[in-house]
């Protein structure tokens, strides 16, 4: 090696050491922030078998974007070309440059800019090949770039309505990374053309533009500019979304070690509000979004604005929860958890909800408790459903809050007042307790969600759909074959679905009592039907148009029913469609003997 | 006065409206907007899960609110924020914020 510096480096060389010293940085404030136990968890899990699998995920996820893939495959490719590709540049680069150099310790800027200053590589062996994968990997990352580029502008060509808006720094990060790729191009081309070396594409261009127009100056200029967008890309990555690319593989490796962020604005959810590239990726997702115009709560944006300010009441609240997002993430940040932590932060100041005038109210004993919920209260045929339902099964069982009981605390804790949740989840955990049940049902997904998470109780908590498809195993019930339902579209509620992932046995109920007329919105990606409770802030005719815009996609025909598995949906598509809308529990005693 | 031959004696309950301040109900308004269009008819205390167990009457604490009667700090904290009563109001009010928007008012003006 004639040379192992020329100016045109420094750029490159200040960038990369800002980011390494910005790198650990933020790794310090992450950890940091973290509990004792949090970071003992993390000490065992380096030298445990999720380490593995961690790197195993790390490969999968953050190089070849495959979760992005299922979804969407042109946009996978794009991804995945950018940052498998790039990472295949660097790690061959750097094996081409230490065979070349031996055991010698190289400035660390050499493998990047290596064709610069090493113009005669037939020493190293197997240098075609070399020369062959850097030039294909280039390639590869050159079309990720031209299809980012045409994302930005035509988003519909990648099946996607909207792209994310971008902030000044982003901007410039993202500016800069498109000019990285194209100047390494003519760089490496430039010079090739001038040593009559190079693969197959730098070769090819070098040797036709040599043959046009002298060369030593444009590579010199290209060089440069290759540098400057390095460091340009380097110096603003920590201020932008491109923070996410290591701050992901942080997030899948404490992930894996079993670090989570429940309700709580931790260290691990400042690491996840890190990891948020804004792929854009959940704006088409958010109901919210493409049905009432109101763009600012999409998880991109809500993310954007907690990670650099503080994101606004309209963001925070005005979301359903329905989960749709957080199905979607590449990158699978728990966008509910986060939300409702900063709900709880708004509400704090305020824990002065007092239910100190809840009566002791004296419970039967029996093996199954039913516990309907408020929103069942409101629609009293799946209560009388119910009811028939435990009779013709001869099950012992009580009903919980027959006279109307409390509120199961979900509700509350959905606005952010945990405090004011956890004194209504006391009163109506002490009556299921006092109960003696085996078994607690309920009817009411969004009871169901608190039991099973905040209530801590050894019984077995099960929606009426899984008890029902209990019975129907346990031939407890018989069902009549000439009272079977035609066509049914079976409307997957939030909580239920996404939220406790229970599909299965509600699928299965329904299949046995009718054909299942199967639409777009099936599974996690069923939609929301707006009646959510956890939009404090949104207008009645907001909701409703989301409700009108579901119902417009089920495409519904004159002989279809809707089931449910939520007192809340029933309710809310009852007021819009001709339609019936029935609740699992009334089907199954229509057409039970 | 209080007990009279066996009847009670209620306090004037009569209100001025030039002097009465309605400065909370007009802050909560501006926060729920919807509650403008409230028409008082009770529905949401007729279908609340609190009513059941005490006198909370939310119908009753907006009345008292609009005339001026601003000494509910403890009734509102009886309210679950269940969500029944957002279901049920036949005017689309969004009942549920308006809990919410009462207590921020009451934190915001330190009642």
């Amino acid at each position: 090696m004639q040379k192992t510096y020329d100016p045109f480096v420094i750029p490159f060389a200040v960038g990369f050491i800002f980011i390494l010293i910005a790198f650990i940085v933020k790794l310090i404030k992450w950890t940091k922030a973290l509990s004792h136990n949090e970071k003992i968890k993390i000490i065992k899990g380096f030298f445990s078998i999720n380490f593995f699998l961690a790197i195993k995920e790390i490969i999968l996820e953050s190089l070849l974007h495959r979760k992005i893939f299922k979804q969407n495959t042109i946009l996978g490719f794009m991804h995945a070309s950018i940052a498998f590709g790039w990472f295949m540049l660097i790690l061959i680069g750097n094996l081409e440059s230490r065979i070349y150099s031996g055991t010698e310790i190289n400035p660390f800027w050499i493998p990047i800019f290596f064709d610069f200053f090493v113009h005669d590589k037939t020493g190293i062996p197997f240098y075609n090949i070399y020369a062959f994968l850097m030039d294909f990997f280039l390639l590869i990352v050159l079309t990720g770039i031209l299809l980012a580029n045409l994302k930005r502008f035509f988003p519909s060509l990648f099946k996607m309505k909207k792209t994310t808006k971008l902030r000044l720094g982003d901007k410039l990060a993202l500016y800069s990374l498109w000019l990285i790729f194209p100047f390494r191009l003519f760089a490496e081309s430039f010079t090739a053309g001038i040593n009559k070396s190079g693969g197959f594409i730098t070769g090819t261009i070098g040797q036709y533009a040599a043959s046009v127009f002298d060369l030593t100056l444009p590579a010199y200029i290209s060089w440069w500019i290759y540098s400057l967008a390095l460091g340009i890309f380097f110096f603003t990555l920590p201020f932008s979304r491109y923070l996410h690319i290591p701050a992901e593989v942080i997030l899948i490796l404490y992930r894996k070690f079993g670090i989570n962020s429940y309700n709580q604005l931790n260290g691990f959810a400042k690491l996840e509000i890190d990891s948020c590239s804004r792929c854009g990726i959940c704006i088409d997702k958010c109901q919210i979004n493409f049905v009432t115009e109101n763009t600012e709560v999409v998880p991109s944006y809500f993310l954007r604005n907690l990670r650099y300010s503080y994101p606004n009441e309209n963001q925070t609240f005005s979301c359903l929860l329905c989960g749709r997002c957080e199905e979607s993430c590449p990158v699978g940040i728990n966008i509910n958890n986060i939300r409702l932590a900063v709900r709880n932060k708004i509400n704090n100041y305020d824990n002065t909800f007092n239910y100190s005038y809840l009566p002791d109210i004296k419970v039967n004993k029996a093996k199954v408790a039913y516990f309907a919920g408020c929103m069942t209260h409101l629609t009293p045929k799946i209560i009388i459903s119910m009811q028939n339902i435990f009779t013709k099964a001869s099950i012992d069982w009580v009903f919980i809050d027959k006279n109307g009981g409390a509120c199961c605390g979900r509700p509350l804790k959905l606005s952010g007042n945990f405090i004011a949740a956890e004194k209504l989840i006391s009163f109506t955990k002490n009556l299921i307790i006092n109960s003696e049940a085996e078994i607690l049902v309920t009817s009411c997904p969004i009871c169901l969600k608190v039991f099973k998470e905040d209530y801590n109780l050894n019984i077995t908590i099960l929606h009426h759909s899984q008890f029902i498809n209990k019975l129907i195993n346990e031939n407890k019930l018989k069902i009549s074959e000439s009272q079977k339902f035609n066509s049914l579209i079976y409307h997957s509620p939030c909580e239920l679905g996404r939220g406790l992932n229970i599909y299965e046995e509600p699928y299965k109920v329904v299949n046995s009592i009718g054909n299942i007329k199967k639409t777009s919105f099936e599974l996690n990606n069923s939609l929301c039907c707006g009646g959510s409770l956890s939009n404090t802030q949104m207008h009645d005719k907001q909701r409703d148009k989301i409700t009108l815009d579901v119902i417009n996609k089920l495409n519904l025909s004159d002989q279809d029913k809707i089931i449910t598995a939520c007192p809340l949906c029933k309710k809310t598509f009852s007021r819009f469609t001709d339609n019936e809308v029935i609740d699992i529990a009334e089907a199954v005693n229509k057409v039970t003997v | 006065m209080s007990n009279f031959f066996g009847y009670q004696i209620h306090n004037d309950r009569q209100i001025n409206f030039d002097n009465n301040d309605l400065y909370i109900i007009k802050y909560v308004d501006s926060l729920e907007p919807t509650l403008k269009t409230c028409i008082s008819c009770g529905t949401c205390t007729a279908t609340c899960t609190a009513t059941q167990f005490t006198n909370f009457n939310l119908r009753k604490l907006i009345t008292m609110l609009r005339r001026g009667e601003n000494n509910i700090k403890e009734e509102i904290n009886k309210c679950m924020l269940c969500g029944k009563c957002s279901l049920v109001c036949p005017r689309g009010v969004n009942t549920r914020n308006v809990i919410l928007a009462i207590k921020k008012t009451i934190n915001y003006f330190n009642l």
